[in-house]
């Protein structure tokens, strides 16, 4: 996959990361903020949820915690199979995140 | 009308059902409670001059529109939107309006229809981060969330599904003495166990069924009924940037027992927020009812003996969540039990309840926490 990254939101002012965006920063209160974008996080845990889509069928999709490298801790989807402590890469997919394994 | 203390006079519920009668409509349901709580209450509809509700699915029509339809004429009038949380906060308020002299009887109404699709449609679109960042994953909903949060917690505590179990399978035994309950069949080990997952670690059995329904208490300067002692809440405690527990409930505690005048080990019972068995735990421990800190022993000595009665209805696992009805479900629960009105599951000399309120993940896990000591008056 190519690891795009996502965009997490850094307040200009202290530097305090957040993932989804607020407007006031939490830490400070300022109201400015750039994008960053961030490749690489750390897999905290994973389930599966399962959907059934027709009669015979059942969608699975493995949901994964992430910590980024930037700090904020995002929930994405998780291609291929990984345990708590993988590094992994991320990437927005259709306004969703996933993630996958590094060296995938 | 005067300032004055306030009572909870009265509580109520409507029928709860799996699949809802046609032409249930969430007012009707709304209006069932209502008049469940003012039989309890003893006082008639033209007694009322204050309304809060919750409702999932009342819009677009608002609490005026309700009191136009349920045919009140108030002074007082407010909606919360609050989910799990918003049981305790319309109590908050309602005791304090009566307080105030600002109402003499005011009703606090929760409750929704909800079809299966539209409760897949509400978790799709709880809040814009959810529109935004969870459903195109697709996230499964709450359920996916908290089995990662259980995750962490088991991880932490050292706890296995055979620990958590003890959770749903004591709120079933409870359930047996609710004849509004869903889910009425005692639950083994091994049915917990062998029950299909949902999203692991959790399996069908740690999820509550969706039901539609209502709840209502009536807050009222006169009659006989159930004081509050202390109620104290935590909106946004850490910016959704921790693991999810321990929830502000955690930074609340003491304030709480100091106002009640009593600790954990004083209250008859508990209606904790039963959103999934994780959060019972962590709202119990929040609370200071595991001092030394032993989840496992806990939960084997206390909850599973039942000898810490939690959630004597079944609470939501096994009676279901009605959407916002299960907000105010475990605050009828308690002054049920605390007006001696339980039947088969009564709690022998109850007095005094803690009850709880969670609720809003706003994107991995509820921003709201809240917390009430009752007294029998």
């Amino acid at each position: 996959m190519n690891a795009e990254g996502i965009t997490v939101h850094v307040c200009s002012a202290c530097g305090h990361a957040v993932f989804p965006g607020r407007v006031l920063c939490p830490r400070c209160g300022s109201a400015d903020w750039r994008d960053e974008l961030v490749r690489r996080g750390t897999l905290l845990a994973t389930t599966q949820t399962r959907k059934r889509v027709i009669v015979h069928r059942l969608l699975e999709t493995r949901i994964a915690e992430v910590r980024t490298d930037a700090g904020p801790v995002v929930i994405a989807r998780l291609l291929g199979e990984a345990d708590p402590g993988t590094a992994v890469t991320l990437a927005n997919r259709a306004g969703g995140i996933v993630a996958e394994p590094l060296g995938s | 009308m005067s300032p004055g203390a306030a009572l909870i006079v009265g509580a109520g519920e409507s029928r709860y059902q799996r699949h809802p009668q046609r032409g249930a409509t969430t007012k009707r349901l709304l209006a069932d409670a209502l008049a469940s709580a003012l039989d309890d209450a003893g006082l008639s509809r033209d007694a009322v001059d204050g309304l809060a509700v919750t409702s999932f699915t009342l819009g677009p029509d608002t609490a005026i529109d309700l009191a136009w339809e349920l045919g009140l004429s108030l002074n007082w009038l407010m909606q919360d939107t609050n989910g799990g949380a918003s049981g305790l906060n319309m109590l908050q308020h309602a005791v304090r309006a009566v307080e105030a002299g600002d109402a003499s009887v005011i009703a606090a109404l929760a409750g929704d229809r909800l079809l299966v699709d539209e409760f897949d449609e509400l978790i799709y679109t709880y809040n814009r981060a959810t529109r935004a960042h969870l459903a195109p994953l697709p996230y499964g909903g709450p359920n996916t969330l908290f089995a990662l949060l259980t995750h962490h917690h088991a991880e932490q505590h050292g706890l296995g599904r055979e620990d958590y179990a003890l959770v749903p399978i004591s709120q079933r035994a409870w359930a047996a003495g609710n004849p509004n309950a869903a889910y009425r069949e005692p639950m083994t080990l091994e049915d917990y166990l062998e029950a299909p997952m949902v999203a692991p670690l959790l399996c069908r059995y740690d999820c509550v069924p969706v039901v539609s329904g209502a709840d209502a208490v009536i807050v009222a300067a006169e009659g006989r009924g159930v004081r509050v002692r202390a109620l104290k809440a935590s909106y946004n405690p850490d910016q959704q940037e921790g693991t999810g527990f321990p929830t502000g409930l955690a930074a609340c505690a003491d304030s709480l027992w100091n106002e009640a005048g009593l600790g954990p080990a004083d209250v008859d019972l508990a209606c904790v927020y039963d959103d999934y068995p994780v959060m019972v735990l962590v709202q119990l421990a929040d609370l200071g009812f595991v001092a030394d800190g032993d989840l496992r022993r806990f939960l084997h000595e206390q909850i599973g003996s039942r000898r810490l009665p939690v959630n004597t209805s079944g609470g939501q696992l096994s009676a279901g969540q009605a959407g916002a009805g299960a907000g105010l479900h475990g605050l009828v629960e308690a002054v049920t039990q605390l007006k001696g009105r339980a039947g088969e599951r009564q709690v022998d000399d109850a007095r005094t309840a803690l009850v709880t309120g969670y609720g809003m993940v706003l994107y991995r896990y509820g921003a709201c926490a809240n917390a009430a000591v009752l007294e029998a008056a």
